[in-house]
């Protein structure tokens, strides 16, 4: 497959083309955008957290979201996958449409959307006292429970590779995953929710914790992704925003108190260079934030 | 204080050449800070050595009549013989410990970590905290309200159920009759409702420290509710449930009053659980007051046993839990090594036909219906487990309301208890008795504590290699005083100090009860001193402040609302102590706040009252007993909280 091609240069050959790819073929015509939210709104309790979010997630590309604090970036990422109503009292309002199909919907179920929209968080969370392997495996564990054990190493290895992490940790695969760097964890972190197969990787400040040279690596691993994935990444650093995505979309937060709102949107490039609201220009440029 | 005159000079003038020596002022308040807990850590540690010592020296009598291993391993126990000729031995009493614990085990970890779970995050929010104050409550109800409840609702409850079993048990002989009122089953049943909450309200507190990444990992992977407590939570908790599951164990191997109340007293083998039997605590308690010579030196050498049996435990636990809450344990470590021995792929080899990853079906995801189904039953499990827990510890609170309730008056608490047992009468005696004996106990143990926690975490720990091993050694001293059971805190409080004042005394109550409450004291405080944090303690010292002005002025402040509540719950645990007071405090059966002189309690009201003799009144007097009792551990356990709940804002974790 692509992403073991990139991460390591001489991999046989015959063992990329064995690999399929990931994202069926009929999920992928394009025609619906994998994802999209309709007038959605996200709330704790009596807290209007964000407001009225329309917005289009293309297929295959990776979409920022920026904005200064508190204004709802998180909450927002976390209402795709319903993470967000996992807070006491905290519940959403709106559409997300999953390949045309409202998660919010009657009958969709929480537990099997999160396996279609995987989740990469802040702080790097393996499970620090299962193995590096466990780690990956969890998710499948989930699904499916008898995974044939060729099948299972072989999944391993793909998405160890598909993270850029297979040949730092292919000599130590049983160790316990807490012993790992940050950064390392992070990647595990990203194995492991490529590990299900999904077809959006939602990624909240996912470098936030990690230090420059880590930071490359997983931006480097987000150029791959794309080829097969639709990401989604909540970032506080600009130039992240500019690096990594295609598109853009700026939100804020006017004062105190009130709901963060979606201001603009578009491909990144002109969000950075040709701001239609001064608010975004005045918060891309550095003027606050 | 002695710090140099630089303060008063104008800002920004040149400054005068400073001497770069401490002041002498400073270097002796440091060297008495050491000395003062290094001498506090001394003295606890020879007081209690002491008394161990005079206790351990008074079985030389058992040891070399019968040899170590001989009275270990026999099955004899015959004080009063024929022919003259008594005989002793161990054996039947460490079995009776070993299952009465291993009923109580079994029944009670299950149930327990289904609470727990139940109380963290299966229960709809709202119910959660009501569900763990009752839980909560009732790990705080001493053991002899257990035993009373026991005795008189369990007893002729189980009755035919333990008969019906008897008679179908198909010539089984661990099920065999006659059914007594008394039992192995009996005392495991009670054992186990006892340490339930004990287990469930310690493995809660474990469960919560879960971090929320941990919970949102699992949940983001698609896992359900009870995929994700098995792969996040459990994992992350077993060895502290673990732990918690080891101090209960710990409480059931050392429960003395319950048993004695629940097992009868025959030192028999191999019989039927539906039988009498006895323990090592139980026949200490029933036969001590009538022993002497060598009798008595055999049951001195019980406790021994006893201590020596709750002490492998503890190192037990501690070796398979390690002592980190991240690592796994030497033991995990070794599984986990085998299972996977073969995972790591040969390099190279050729690449495995894959099977297509399953094409997702256009439209929204499913859960399969075996996950579905799986993760119900475990809820249902859970549930089931709440259900079956909460039901007898529900009868106990009611019961002890019930019963209790119409006794209370005025002259409940102004009277005396009754001389006979057909008359009315009041607690007057009993409650500042219990009153008397808490302070003596928290006068004893909470300056002491302190002091040792300062030597352990700070004096000790910042000394040289010597000095730290030294602190450490002192630690594991605290840890194995933790796991004394209460009753050989009793034995060696009346070998070393009723004996040597010739008197049964409420000072002599009050060092036992502030023997129990000392390592808990030491424990909590050098916890909660470790939590105040470092960068606290180095903005002090980077401001030229000695280490004692350090800790005075910046750490003990902020460790002060922990420590207090540290004391007041080992006061809530020691008030509620029946066993160690029988051969300390004794009793009195008139007012007295002598502190030399033989002092009234609760604990051993409630034991008399419905032990010696059962007459409605005095079951009136035991259970009105019980209702107070809990009402004073109950108000100790919430004003801690508060304390606790008040401090918590900046303590800034």
């Amino acid at each position: 497959m692509t992403s073991g091609d990139t991460s390591a240069p001489p991999a046989p050959t015959s063992e990329a083309a064995a690999v399929p790819p990931p994202v069926p073929a009929e999920v992928t015509g394009a025609l619906a955008p994998p994802m999209r939210t309709v007038a959605l709104d996200a709330f704790f309790g009596r807290h209007h957290a964000v407001q009225d979010i329309n917005l289009t997630f293309p297929d295959r590309s990776v979409t920022a979201i920026i904005g200064p604090s508190g204004c709802g970036k998180s909450t927002f990422i976390r209402t795709l996958n319903r993470m967000h109503e996992l807070v006491p009292n905290a519940y959403a309002k709106g559409e997300v449409l999953l390949r045309g199909q409202d998660v919010y919907g009657r009958g969709a179920d929480p537990v099997a959307i999160r396996r279609a929209i995987g989740m990469v968080f802040q702080r790097p969370n393996p499970f620090p006292t299962k193995s590096i392997a466990d780690n990956v495996w969890a998710g499948p564990r989930f699904i499916r429970m008898n995974m044939r054990r060729a099948h299972r190493e072989e999944l391993l290895e793909r998405t160890l590779r598909g993270a850029g992490l297979w040949d730092e940790v292919k000599n130590r695969l049983s160790a316990p995953a807490g012993g790992l760097s940050g950064g390392q964890q992070q990647r595990l972190c990203i194995a492991r929710a490529l590990a299900v197969e999904p077809d959006v990787l939602l990624m909240d400040e996912p470098c936030s914790a990690l230090d420059p040279q880590s930071t490359l690596r997983i931006e480097e691993l987000i150029a791959e992704l794309k080829e097969r994935l639709t990401i989604v990444i909540v970032t506080h650093n600009m130039q992240q925003a500019a690096r990594v995505s295609d598109f853009t979309a700026f939100f804020t937060i006017e004062n105190e108190g009130e709901p963060g709102r979606l201001i603009e949107t578009g491909p990144t490039d002109s969000i950075f260079s040709r701001p239609a609201n001064p608010s975004t220009e005045a918060y891309v440029s550095g003027r606050f934030g | 204080m002695t710090t140099s005159s630089a303060g008063v000079e104008p800002l920004g003038s040149a400054p005068a050449r400073r001497s770069l020596r401490r002041p002498l002022a400073g270097l002796v308040a440091d060297r008495a800070y050491l000395i003062v807990t290094a001498l506090a850590a001394a003295a606890a540690l020879t007081g209690i050595g002491y008394l161990i010592w005079t206790t351990v020296s008074e079985t030389g009598d058992i040891w070399s009549t019968f040899g170590v291993w001989g009275f270990l391993t026999g099955t004899e126990w015959v004080p009063t013989p024929a022919d003259g000729v008594p005989v002793f031995g161990a054996a039947p009493f460490i079995y009776g410990t070993l299952v009465t614990s291993a009923i109580a085990m079994a029944l009670a970890v299950p149930l327990a970590i289904g609470v727990a779970l139940a109380t963290t995050v299966i229960l709809p929010a709202r119910l959660r905290a009501p569900v763990s104050a009752v839980v909560d409550l009732l790990a705080a109800v001493p053991s002899v309200v257990y035993g009373l409840w026991g005795i008189l609702v369990l007893v002729p409850a189980a009755r035919p159920v333990l008969e019906w079993i008897a008679e179908n048990s198909g010539g089984i002989g661990a099920f065999a009759g006659p059914v007594t009122s008394g039992s192995f089953v009996l005392a495991g049943l009670v054992l186990a409702v006892m340490v339930l909450p004990i287990i469930a309200a310690i493995s809660r507190e474990v469960l919560e420290t879960v971090p929320r990444e941990q919970q949102e990992a699992a949940y983001a992977l698609g896992a359900t509710r009870w995929e994700m407590v098995r792969s996040a939570m459990l994992p992350w908790s077993r060895s502290g449930i673990v732990g918690a599951s080891a101090l209960g164990l710990g409480r059931a191997v050392g429960e003395t009053i319950a048993i004695a109340l629940l097992l009868g007293n025959s030192p028999v083998i191999w019989e039927s659980l539906l039988g009498p039997g006895a323990t090592l605590s139980s026949v200490i308690a029933l036969e001590f007051g009538e022993a002497s010579n060598l009798q008595l030196s055999a049951l001195i050498a019980l406790s021994v046993i006893l201590f020596a049996l709750s002490f492998a435990i503890n190192a037990l636990a501690r070796l398979l839990v390690g002592r980190t809450a991240a690592g796994p344990g030497p033991v995990r470590r070794a599984l986990a090594g085998r299972r996977s021995g073969g995972l790591v792929p040969a390099g190279g080899g050729p690449a495995q036909p894959v099977p297509e990853p399953p094409v997702r079906a256009a439209g929204l995801p499913s859960v399969s219906r075996g996950r579905r189904v799986r993760s119900g039953i475990a809820e249902g499990g859970i549930y089931a487990a709440l259900v079956i827990s909460l039901i007898p510890l529900g009868l106990i609170l009611g019961k002890i309301l019930v019963e209790g309730l119409p006794a209370i008056s005025w002259s409940f608490f102004t009277e005396l208890p009754p001389a006979d047992p057909y008359s009315e009468g009041g607690i007057s005696s009993a409650l500042v008795g219990t009153l008397i004996l808490m302070g003596l106990a928290t006068l004893f143990s909470a300056p002491l504590g302190i002091l040792v926690a300062l030597f352990i975490n700070d004096a000790a720990a910042n000394g040289g290699p010597r000095m730290r091993r030294l602190g450490a050694g002192v630690g594991f001293v605290i840890d194995v005083l933790l796991g004394m059971p209460s009753i050989v805190a009793g034995l060696i409080v009346y070998l070393g100090v009723v004996i040597a004042m010739g008197h049964f005394s409420a000072l002599a109550g009050g060092i036992a009860l502030g023997i129990i409450m000392f390592p808990i004291v030491v424990r909590s405080a050098d916890e909660i001193l470790r939590l105040v944090p470092t960068a606290q303690k180095e903005a002090a010292l980077a401001l030229g402040a000695p280490r004692w002005r350090t800790i005075w002025s910046v750490v003990l402040p902020a460790a002060a609302p922990g420590i207090l509540t540290g004391v007041m719950l080992a006061l809530a645990r020691a008030s509620g102590e029946t066993a160690p007071l029988l051969f300390t405090s004794l009793s009195n059966q008139f007012f007295s706040t002598d502190v030399l002189e033989p002092i009234a309690a609760l604990p051993q009201l409630i034991f008399s009252n419905s032990v010696n003799v059962q007459t409605p009144q005095s079951l009136e007097l035991a259970w009105g007993a019980a209702l107070v009792l809990v009402a004073v551990i109950l108000l100790l356990n919430i004003v801690a909280r508060l304390v606790a709940a008040r401090a918590r804002p900046s303590e800034g974790r």
